[in-house]
């Protein structure tokens, strides 16, 4: 399942944020959008999620695996999002968290699956713990393996390893390249750091502001 | 403060009715006269009517201007209030208290006084005493059938009156306990009565054991099981077959007076109970009242009293509470009050007994729309001790 | 983050002495005021005439249905509205709406409500113009034995209250981004907005809704002057009966109105107890059924009515100011006349005549606020942030205890003092009383105030009370000026602090307006209602005057 955008752009009032941007990515692999702060990566995302909101203005389509899905609503697009804070939900377990996000099914099947992934996440035994007694590269972690359990067929990064420390980033960077591989799902990444680009991928830069 | 009853008392006493004033007390007076003045005297009395409310305040200034007394007026919701508080005050040893003059009769008086919460005797010794219709009006000097020695001061005049909107009812009035049956059968869901232990649903009970029980001397005498359980049968079985005929069934009551005359005005019931005989002329006059509204009392006789004013052992302006009291008993004052443009109740005063000028103050309010057209005999309240047995008996089968 | 900087002695000084006077003040009094009052209740014949009276059992069973069913409906109510309107303008319009339904007093409510549903109100005549009625229908809308209309008073009046608590946490600027990204997250998942608030929203912040939901609990079991307006009659609910009992004449019935007092603590607290229970087996369940995984039906939006609440619940607070205003120039006015008989203006003669007693009843709601809002400041400086949970608990202990209790215990305590009918002793009740409103209401605004800014102040060379006096204080004005109209109002509205501790020396609008209620003197009480939600509303229109000010930045 491929993600197209086709002359994708981003306008606040009269001024245009990202200029007319068309692209493929393919299974697996990661489009990277750079661009100073402010300069409307972070709206980009949003646009593709379905989540834009004036004043903010987006135009051009968007197909993924061949579906136009820009007059989609956000529940329906199957697009994922990650943000720079894990954003897990701080009531539920670990294992609650990953549970949320599967599709419905056998109880069995599913607790298999949310079983699966805390050991893909290299946290046996921890899928009782909340969020807050975890640490940040064990939040991060499992917040990526929630979005990916959603079953998505694209997901977007916003600035994902920004609040990491530099030590916990690389590490974190090959899982993440990892899953994505390993399931087949392309990817935007928003960033500002030029080491988050994973070997070989597409870099957009978006220009800065007059 | 009580005091024992004195040879000056038993002298005043019997002065008073030849509307003679021994020097001696006069020069009293003179002295508790010079003491209230510029004393501020707190006056707890009931406040849910505004026409009531109007009367103290003019009664207020009057004294002012008078004595330079200050009167204010505490307004209760109840007069078992000021008793608790009164109680309160005597348990935690305070001599000052926040009460100096109350309005107040019946049970209220009867503990209180037994408590030793009432300062006095004092009545008997103002001077606008010698006015009072001790003779004419004997529920002056014996208030629920407890002797009032003197340590409350006659105010006014109640007698149980029923008000009937003729507009609604186009029936005879009823005479009697019977024929209010009669006309509640025929006009069912038009006439109810305050819960008791609202005073005046405690009075309608009594009218209606006066009138069925029979042995009214008996009444008069301390409660007890015995007599009880003789005398109240026909009560509770003429309540019996009242009640389905009352509004919402006899299973719910007006929680006051001032409500069933709400509903009387408004056209949900038809017939209402007072204690004022001018009431309904008053609210009439008023506008809360429709003008169709008359008057009228049982004619074999119905429940009367008379309500005072006391003053707490513990009142700090007990000189000026006393001038008020003589004040409240003054003919200007009790004819202003007599007056159903004003308040309209009616006076302890024996008229006979006023001179002229006097007499010439309580003119005329008489035949005005909504007074009662035939007076009924005034039947003396029985015993005090008799209110909480009914009240708790009749709360255990209606409540 | 704990303060790193170092106090000096003199600041720290300062704050142990503020800690102390409210300790003083405050917690002393009410820790007295329980048993002074138990005591009372602690006679074994109280007791027993409770128990053998055969109207408690059933006015326990209707203070509890009105209290809970009222309770439960309105919070209901409240989730429902927020899931649907929140994120959407119809929301803003909501919680715009909200302060001057707060403004207007219970009682003043009651009566209004009453009247448009009576036998012999607007509703019926209504329908007797339609109907062709000549006599009132034997409806049992008022004083209802089943407490109905009480509980739907309760409803209405407690509605904005829990909303008005809602919207203010969740207008927190950390929390509606927190809320906003949530929510976003959730949605890329393929669940809705309304799937999310049931899901992972109310798990999350309802229990910030529990102390709000108690105090609305308490005072729905104990409340006094809605029972007399509107409750059922025979037998009424516990709370009237024991208030009853309080104000008679007999020892036997206060000692017996005290027990009953104690059996309304009591009840409060097994409520509370089974609510705990049922949450943490219900909490369980629920999670169980938000983790299932599936998705809601594409089909469903739209807010399903809801966007009608605001301007329904406006038109309903509408109809009755407006039916305050005419009943209290109506004269005779019998059914089914459309319009009243006869008009008349005494009633606002009388109020006019009343001057004195609105004059003081605004001094000392002006003077409780103040007071309150003082000492609040002093502990909320004073106390580490650590210590607000236990701090919460003594502070908001005025709000749970039922005020029967605590104010017989007060007054037992002034009669001591020799404070009963003193002026000091009045405005120190009413101090206590409004000072949990006051602490509710500023609380989070104090602690999401920035701590950095206070450092910066203080390297700048400021002094510490420099720094509040001109800075931090002008910047918190919009909270401090809401909280004190909060506090004006609830003294405003204060009955039975005024009725047992002025010792019928002092007299406020509220007291005069329940006094006349009780005579049936409906003209009069509906002015007096008037009267008593204008005051309230100038002090919220204050506060808004205030914060629009220093929103300008």
């Amino acid at each position: 399942m491929s993600l197209a955008l086709h002359s994708v752009t981003i306008a606040l009032h009269d001024r245009v944020l990202v200029p007319p941007l068309s692209a493929t990515v393919a299974d697996g692999e990661v489009l990277v959008v750079m661009g100073a702060s402010g300069s409307g990566k972070s709206s980009l995302l949003s646009y593709l999620a379905g989540l834009l909101v004036p004043p903010l203005q987006g135009a051009g389509r968007v197909l993924l695996g061949g579906r136009d899905i820009t007059p989609l609503p956000v529940e329906q697009r199957r697009v994922g999002l990650l943000f720079q804070d894990d954003l897990l939900f701080p009531h539920l377990s670990v294992r609650d968290n990953l549970l949320f996000a599967l599709p419905a099914g056998r109880r069995a099947d599913r607790l298999a699956a949310a079983e699966a992934a805390i050991a893909e996440a290299e946290l046996p035994g921890l899928g009782d713990r909340r969020p807050s007694q975890l640490s940040g590269g064990q939040r991060a972690r499992v917040s990526l393996l929630r979005a990916l359990l959603a079953d998505p067929q694209a997901l977007l990064l916003d600035e994902p390893f920004s609040k990491l420390d530099t030590a916990l980033r690389e590490r974190m960077r090959e899982f993440t390249w990892r899953e994505l591989r390993q399931r087949a799902v392309p990817a935007v990444l928003v960033t500002h750091d030029r080491d988050d680009a994973p070997a070989g991928a597409t870099v957009v830069e978006l220009p800065p502001h007059a | 403060m009580t005091m024992m009853l004195t040879r000056r008392h038993l002298l005043l006493a019997a002065c008073a009715p030849l509307g003679l004033r021994p020097a001696w007390a006069q020069a009293a007076w003179a002295a508790i006269e010079s003491a209230a003045r510029g004393q501020t005297v707190y006056f707890n009395a009931w406040g849910g009517s505004e026409r009531i409310n109007a009367y103290i305040r003019w009664a207020g200034s009057e004294l002012r201007r008078l004595h330079g007394v200050a009167l204010e007026h505490v307004k209760l919701a109840d007069t078992a209030e000021m008793v608790r508080r009164v109680r309160a005050e005597k348990a935690a040893g305070r001599s000052d208290g926040s009460a100096d003059l109350v309005w107040i009769n019946g049970e209220n008086f009867l503990a209180m006084k037994r408590e030793g919460l009432l300062f006095g005797p004092f009545a008997e010794a103002l001077p606008n005493y010698r006015y009072v219709d001790i003779d004419g009006k004997p529920t002056t000097r014996i208030d629920f059938a407890e002797p009032v020695d003197g340590m409350e001061a006659a105010w006014g005049m109640a007698q149980l009156t029923f008000y009937v909107d003729a507009a609604r009812a186009p029936l005879p009035q009823p005479t009697g306990v019977a024929g209010l049956l009669d006309w509640c059968r025929a006009q069912p869901g038009r006439f109810s009565y305050p819960k008791p232990p609202q005073f005046i649903g405690t009075t309608f009970l009594k009218q209606v054991l006066a009138e069925l029980g029979g042995d009214r001397a008996a009444l008069a005498r301390p409660y007890t099981a015995e007599a009880f359980a003789r005398l109240t049968p026909p009560l509770w079985t003429a309540l019996d077959r009242l009640h389905p005929h009352l509004w919402r069934g006899g299973l719910q009551f007006p929680a006051s007076p001032g409500a069933l005359r709400q509903m009387v005005s408004d056209g949900e019931l038809a017939m209402g109970l007072t204690f004022n005989p001018n009431e309904a002329a008053n609210e009439i006059a008023a506008q809360t009242l429709p003008p169709t509204v008359t008057s009228f009392q049982p004619r074999a006789g119905s429940i009367g009293n008379t309500h005072f004013v006391a003053i707490p052992f513990n009142a700090r302006a007990s000189a000026g509470a006393q001038v008020a009291a003589n004040f409240l008993q003054s003919p200007l004052a009790q004819a202003r009050k007599a007056d159903i443009r004003h308040w309209g109740d009616p006076t302890v005063l024996a008229l006979d007994k006023l001179g002229p000028a006097d007499r010439a103050l309580f003119s005329a309010s008489a035949g005005a729309p909504g007074m009662v057209r035939e007076p009924a005999p005034v039947w003396p309240e029985p015993h005090g001790s008799w209110v909480e047995p009914l009240e708790a008996e009749w709360l255990r089968r209606y409540g | 983050m704990a303060q790193a900087h170092v106090l000096s002695a003199g600041v720290r000084g300062g704050q142990a002495l503020a800690r102390v006077a409210a300790g003083l003040l405050f917690a002393l009094p009410l820790a007295a005021a329980v048993p002074l009052a138990l005591h009372e209740a602690a006679d074994a014949g109280a007791w027993r005439a409770l128990a053998s009276d055969p109207q408690t059992l059933p006015a326990a069973w209707l203070a509890l249905s009105s209290a809970v069913l009222g309770t439960a409906i309105a919070a209901a109510l409240a989730l429902w509205l927020t899931t649907a309107l929140h994120g959407s303008p119809a929301w803003q319009r909501l919680s715009a709406a909200l302060a001057p339904m707060l403004a207007l007093p219970h009682a003043a409510f009651a009566i209004g409500l009453a009247w448009l549903v009576a036998p012999t109100g607007a509703i019926a005549r209504a329908l007797a113009a339609l109907l062709g009625w000549q006599a009132p229908p034997p409806w049992q809308s008022v004083n209802d034995p089943w407490a109905l209309g009480l509980t739907a008073v309760l409803v209405f009046k407690e509605l904005p209250f829990i909303l008005w608590n809602m919207a203010a946490l969740l207008a927190r600027p950390e929390v509606a981004a927190d809320i906003e990204r949530q929510v976003a997250v959730a949605r890329t998942m393929g669940y809705d907005r309304r799937s999310w608030w049931w899901r992972v929203g109310w798990p999350q912040w309802s229990p910030r809704l529990a102390w709000p939901l108690l105090a609305v609990l308490a005072y729905a079991l104990t409340v006094v002057d809605l029972g007399l307006i509107i409750g059922p009659g025979s037998p009424p609910t516990l709370a009237v009966l024991a208030y009853a009992d309080l104000q008679a004449g007999s020892p036997a019935r206060n000692a017996r109105g005290a027990a009953a007092t104690v059996l309304l603590a009591l009840l409060l607290a097994c409520t509370v107890a089974a609510v705990a229970v049922a949450w943490r087996v219900g909490a369980a369940a629920w999670r169980r059924a938000a983790t299932r995984g599936r998705r809601p039906a594409p089909a469903r939006h739209g807010s399903a009515g809801a966007g009608w609440a605001a301007p329904a619940l406006q038109v309903v607070y509408a109809l009755v100011g407006v039916t305050l205003l005419v009943l209290s120039v109506a004269g005779v006015w019998t059914f089914p006349a459309a319009w009243p008989q006869s008009l008349t203006l005494e009633a606002w003669r009388q109020v006019h005549a009343a001057a004195d007693s609105v004059g003081f009843t605004a001094a000392l709601a002006a003077s409780a606020s103040l007071a309150a809002l003082v000492l609040t400041v002093a502990w909320l400086e004073a106390t580490p942030p650590r210590w607000d949970r236990r701090a919460s608990v003594l502070v908001l202990a005025p709000l749970v205890l039922p005020p029967l209790l605590l104010m017989a215990g007060l007054y037992q305590g002034a009669l001591y003092l020799r404070l009963d009918g003193s002026w000091l002793g009045l405005a120190w009740v009413h101090t206590l009383v409004v000072l949990p409103y006051s602490f509710i209401t500023l609380q989070p605004a104090w602690r999401s105030f920035d701590p950095r800014y206070e450092p910066v102040a203080l390297a700048l060379g400021r002094r510490r009370w420099a720094f509040w006096w001109r800075v931090k204080w002008p910047l918190l004005a919009a909270p401090l000026a809401a909280s004190a109209a909060v506090g004006f109002a609830v003294s405003v509205a204060q009955f039975l602090a005024t009725q047992f501790l002025g010792a019928g020396r002092h007299a406020t609008v509220t007291t005069e307006a329940v006094t006349l209620a009780s005579g049936g003197q409906r003209t009069l009480a509906a002015a007096f209602a008037l009267l008593q939600a204008l005051l309230p509303l100038a002090g919220f229109a204050a506060a808004a005057w205030v914060r629009r000010r220093t929103m300008h930045r």
